[in-house]
């Protein structure tokens, strides 16, 4: 799929920062703990109910199947490249899901515990990948396009304004999650009404409400669906970087936020 | 079925709020300052000349369906046959997981050791035939501890005779720590965190005017 709409060269930028970001973040996981040196319990004792044990084996697969990937791809090696690829989707999927479904089987934080959080959190896993990978690409549009000759400064330009339109697509599905889910807890049981007037709308008000909604979704989608903003690099690579730092404030809220109301 | 299923009732008509239960756990467990397995959660609710002070004794509910158990991701938390849920400290890797879980957050992390605690019933002691050390240190004999499979067991008349209800039922976790005379604004977790009369008196106020604080703090 990937190849086919070009996007060769953004796929081999997107294969390395997965190995990259990926293993360090297995590092930061570790160190959260607090027994670092029992981290391989999580392989010995694999509970099924459990989404973090779901989420080690997934993590460790993903930058694996992507080493994988990245291999076949540099060697030129095309039909094992797209299989590789294929077999690695579900594992980025579920990397990115399975964060959301450790904070929604939480049951006693009403924030985390609804059935739109893996999707909510995938979502907006996706704007802040998409972004990043946008960042990256125009950096590298910036860089080399002097030497380049036309049709590939096309191409480049080309995956940029796909990527951007990517993200403005996922920024659009990522506030329709956080009114659905705002709106409904609104509507739901003491707990859940307590903790939208308490956090979402009141505490992390200011950080939700603005930082990460208006100036992390709102913002970067007009800036995208706006034709003469989308033809500014400068503007996108603002927007890129809006969302980045709306995605890793709504991770703040949301984490912070469901242990701010007390349970006993 | 087991034979045995080990749970407690809290008989809050004769709960004087004297803190024994918490002491004695502490002692018998050598909890560490700053973290509790039982502790009395105390509010006032009124004002003069009509207050009242109410106690709430809070432990782990050991409960039948416990969220803890499911979540975790090496086993580490796990329920014995007999209904005590304990913690394995030679394998808990002290990712924090059940402690967020836990609707009653009775789970506490080992300042020194970084693994999860929490209250255990006693397994050493109701193991050799003793009765949990709170159980023993209440005064006012407030906390009826054993065997609800038991029909000549205390605790089963006294649950076939009260009225008794139980934490956060809607968790379906089940808990096995009953309670006589629970009163609604102890039990609620908002209270004892603002100077309220009644649950009913401190509710968030209209989300028009919260939508509007948040959307425009600096009015």
């Amino acid at each position: 799929m990937l190849h086919r709409l070009h996007l060769g060269p953004v796929a081999k930028i997107g294969a390395i920062l997965v190995i990259i970001l990926f293993t360090s973040s297995m590092f930061f996981l570790i160190f959260d703990l607090k027994q670092p040196l029992r981290f391989w319990y999580l392989f010995l004792h694999f509970n099924p109910t459990s989404p973090i044990s779901w989420g080690t084996v997934c993590l460790t697969a993903y930058p694996l199947l992507t080493g994988l990937y990245i291999f076949f791809l540099f060697q030129g090696n095309v039909r094992w490249s797209k299989i590789m690829g294929a077999i690695s989707l579900p594992s980025a999927i579920s990397v990115h899901g399975y964060t959301g479904f450790v904070l929604g089987f939480a049951k006693a934080r009403v924030l985390w515990n609804t059935a739109v959080m893996p999707s909510y959190f995938l979502c907006s896993a996706m704007i802040s990948g998409v972004a990043l990978m946008l960042i990256v690409a125009i950096l590298r549009y910036q860089f080399t396009y002097q030497d380049k000759p036309v049709e590939e400064r096309e191409i480049d330009l080309h995956i940029i304004n796909l990527l951007a339109v990517w993200m403005a697509a996922f920024m659009i599905t990522n506030v329709f999650y956080v009114f659905s889910d705002i709106t409904v807890m609104y509507y739901h049981t003491e707990d859940a009404y307590e903790t939208v007037e308490l956090v979402r709308l009141g505490e992390f008000g200011f950080l939700y409400i603005w930082v990460d909604n208006i100036l992390g979704n709102v913002v970067p989608t007009l800036i995208i669906l706006f034709k003469r903003t989308r033809k500014s690099l400068f503007c996108l690579f603002i927007a890129a970087a809006l969302a980045s730092i709306g995605v890793f404030v709504m991770r703040y809220v949301i984490v912070f936020g469901g242990q701010y109301v007390p349970l006993s | 079925m087991a034979e045995v299923r080990w749970a407690m009732v809290v008989d809050l008509r004769r709960c004087i709020g004297c803190h024994s239960c918490s002491i004695a756990c502490k002692a018998e467990h050598e909890v560490p300052l700053g973290v509790w397995k039982t502790w009395v959660k105390t509010i006032e609710k009124g004002g003069y000349p009509s207050v009242t002070t109410l106690f709430l004794p809070w432990m782990c509910n050991h409960c039948e369906r416990p969220i803890c158990n499911t979540v975790c991701p090496v086993y580490a938390a796990y329920r014995r046959e007999d209904g005590i849920v304990l913690v394995d400290p030679h394998r808990c890797i002290g990712c924090n997981y059940c402690r967020a879980a836990c609707p009653y957050d009775v789970r506490y992390v080992h300042p020194e050791t970084g693994m999860i605690e929490k209250c255990d019933f006693c397994v050493h002691r109701v193991d050799a035939g003793l009765q949990p050390a709170c159980v023993e240190a209440c005064p006012t004999g407030a906390l009826i501890f054993g065997n609800i499979r038991d029909p000549n067991s205390r605790i089963s008349k006294v649950l076939s005779k009260e009225r008794v209800t139980v934490l956060k039922k809607m968790f379906a976790t089940y808990p096995h720590v009953f309670y006589i005379g629970l009163d609604m604004d102890v039990a609620d977790p908002l209270m004892g965190y603002e100077e309220c009369v009644s649950c009913y008196e401190m509710r968030p106020g209209p989300t028009v005017e919260r939508l509007k604080r948040s959307l425009f703090p600096w009015k």
